[in-house]
């Protein structure tokens, strides 16, 4: 199912952009950058939806009801949970609306890793497994096998830049303060001490560039050619739906937010 | 805010076990193993170690290196130098190409055979078999160059005599008429190249696909190389002038194979074929199983081949099925004889070689390695 629904169809759909720019220098580089786009696109309503649901949870916080509410039950702690279950259903919030997105990016990553992999078919049992995902519409023979040359990277391994007898990650330290840019622009506004999407946001953002990084650094590069076109594309859709904070870029940027 | 940090961790936890375990560094490398024999032991490159299985009792003669690693990793076909030395690459982080002296053995748990020569100056995987001619090594590597080695220099470090650009990755092993060696490349193209001079003997050939088998110099003097293209294409060595011998269905992954008379081979979509050289002429083509991907096997009168379903099918020059042994697992890697045994490497099978008596009398096997308990 994994293979029938993820990886064959995101292989295919890869092997098709590459068809189309085969003759562009870098094709496969640019092949993952239109993926990218398309899955962008494609995720863009749930993305809408995070940001809303992160909002609706922000204003939840700050609900004159729900902070009277705290303060009664302050001492318990099963009634306290049942009263917000009996808001969340009154005021139409799905707790899980603002996290379900950045879930649904997790079989996406790791299903265009192995599509990735499999499309540049490194040695006989991989091209052998790519002769069998390839859909009968799809003509590939002439194209295999796959330049996996893109700039100065080769897809297929891991990046780095020798400076001065250093292999330095470049990728992964850009993945990683992409990620972590983007993390920031969508943290809400702070309101009150006890604020639970404001806290989730502020763990994001630390855990998740520093994952995003440590999986540029440990696999191929053509995984972060994926983070950064994602993170860049998220960043202008915060930018454009006039969601993105931009306060919090700045040093205690988030204090001042706070403070308002 | 505990359980949901903790949800969080575990979602993190769970994607990096995902994209390791699925795609570690390893599977970049992973193949079927490398079978050879010389009428005395069965050379297995299978992972991290070369087996030689003893083809009397199908026990353990040595194996290299004495522990193994994931630098080091064996697919390609092991070759039997004339002096008996073995020589094979690895596919591994570690690109070496190795020659192992098995006169000198040594070790407790295992015997491991020493290395006599070590050439270290290639960049990628050992996929296929080297050549031997005129007591130089003619090796192709993944990255794309055919390393020619002087086999008499003494050296225990070889340099490479000369280094052959050709382009793509070099998967299959060359083959030659005495006059030029053919090599075949993923990058579509087949080379002939003079042994001597170094020098192509005219340009390369563009096949349309991969070509990832090892081209036949046929009975007739011409060459004969399938392709992903789907097709197998004949090549007057005089002229460097192809012509399409046949259009098949599906990719031609193994070379053809010859008994003198006709030309053999089989493609992934499972077709079975046999070409007569004499007009080009189809004989007869059958489809009996699943995917061929190896490159058939010519014995006695018999032609076997061995499919992707596990099954190997023995039939006779007429096309008629001469027996068939389920051995299990998936065969992608050439069926090869030695003496009154037929040997099978199967990937993901119960044991990793099977030996069975040539004439096919028997679906039981004469022995397995590691042994049977």
């Amino acid at each position: 199912m994994w293979q029938t629904l993820i990886i064959q169809p995101f292989t295919n759909l890869l092997l098709w952009i590459y068809s189309v720019l085969v003759n562009i220098p870098g094709a496969f580089g640019w092949s993952i950058i239109l993926f990218t786009i398309v899955i962008r696109a494609i995720t863009w309503p749930l993305n809408a939806q995070q940001l809303k649901g992160a909002q609706a949870m922000q204003e939840f916080q700050n609900d004159k009801e729900w902070k009277a509410i705290q303060k009664k039950y302050e001492k318990d702690k099963e009634k306290l949970a049942q009263e917000q279950m009996r808001i969340y259903k009154e005021k139409g919030i799905n707790p899980f609306a603002s996290c379900l997105p950045t879930l649904i990016q997790f079989p996406i990553i790791i299903g265009l890793y192995q599509a990735i992999i499999r499309a540049l078919a490194s040695a006989p049992l991989g091209m052998l497994q790519l002769a069998r995902n390839v859909y009968p519409t799809l003509s590939v023979a002439a194209l295999i096998p796959l330049n996996s040359h893109f700039l100065w990277m080769d897809l297929a391994q891991p990046e780095s830049v020798p400076i001065f007898g250093f292999n330095l990650p470049t990728l992964a330290i850009v993945v990683a303060i992409t990620t972590y840019i983007q993390s920031k622009l969508t943290m809400p506004a702070t309101a009150s001490p006890g604020d639970q999407s404001a806290a989730m946001g502020k763990t994001m953002s630390i855990y998740m560039p520093l994952l995003l990084g440590y999986f540029a650094l440990t696999f191929a590069s053509g995984l972060s050619v994926y983070f950064i076109t994602s993170n860049l594309l998220g960043i202008f859709q915060y930018a454009v739906t006039g969601r993105a904070n931009w306060r919090n870029l700045l040093p205690g940027g988030d204090k001042q937010t706070k403070s308002k | 805010m505990k359980p949901k940090r903790v949800f969080f961790v575990l979602v993190i936890a769970l994607a990096v076990i995902l994209l390791s375990g699925c795609t570690g560094r390893a599977s970049l490398n992973n193949s079927w193993p490398g079978l050879a024999s010389d009428g005395e032991n069965a050379y297995l490159a299978a992972g991290q170690y070369v087996y030689a299985v003893s083809l009397s009792n199908g026990k353990e003669v040595w194996r290299y290196p004495a522990s193994g690693g994931t630098k080091l990793q064996f697919i390609a076909q092991p070759v039997v130098a004339p002096d008996g030395t073995i020589i094979i690459g690895s596919a591994g982080s570690d690109h070496r190409l190795v020659a192992l002296d098995p006169s000198n053995l040594s070790g407790e748990e295992f015997n491991t055979p020493a290395e006599k020569w070590v050439f270290s100056e290639a960049r990628s995987s050992w996929v296929a078999g080297v050549l031997i001619l005129n007591n130089k090594v003619f090796a192709p590597n993944s990255d794309g160059s055919l390393y020619v080695l002087d086999l008499q220099d003494g050296s225990s470090s070889k340099s490479a005599l000369q280094k052959i650009d050709l382009g793509g990755a070099l998967w299959a092993q060359p083959s030659t008429d005495g006059k030029f060696i053919y090599v075949a490349s993923v990058d579509h193209h087949l080379y002939a190249i003079d042994p001597e001079t170094y020098e192509f003997a005219w340009p390369s050939i563009d096949l349309g696909g991969a070509a990832p088998g090892t081209p036949l110099v046929g009975p007739d003097g011409n060459v004969y190389i399938g392709s992903f293209a789907s097709e197998v294409v004949k090549v007057d060595p005089a002229m460097g002038a192809d012509s399409l011998l046949i259009s098949t269905q599906g990719w031609v992954w193994g070379g053809p194979v010859t008994d003198g008379q006709n030309i053999y081979f089989g493609d992934i979509d499972g077709n079975l074929f046999a070409i007569g050289t004499e007009n080009g002429d189809q004989i007869w083509s059958k489809k009996p199983d699943d995917s061929a991907v190896g490159s058939p096997l010519v014995m006695n009168e018999t032609i076997v081949f061995a499919t992707e379903s596990g099954t190997v099918f023995a039939l006779n020059q007429d096309g008629s099925p001469a027996w068939q042994i389920d051995v299990g697992g998936q065969i992608y890697t050439t069926p090869v004889t030695s003496s009154d045994l037929i040997l099978i490497a199967p990937l993901q099978a119960e044991f990793q070689l099977y030996a069975y008596p040539v004439d096919g009398s028997s679906s039981n096997p004469t022995w397995t390695f590691p042994p049977a308990n």
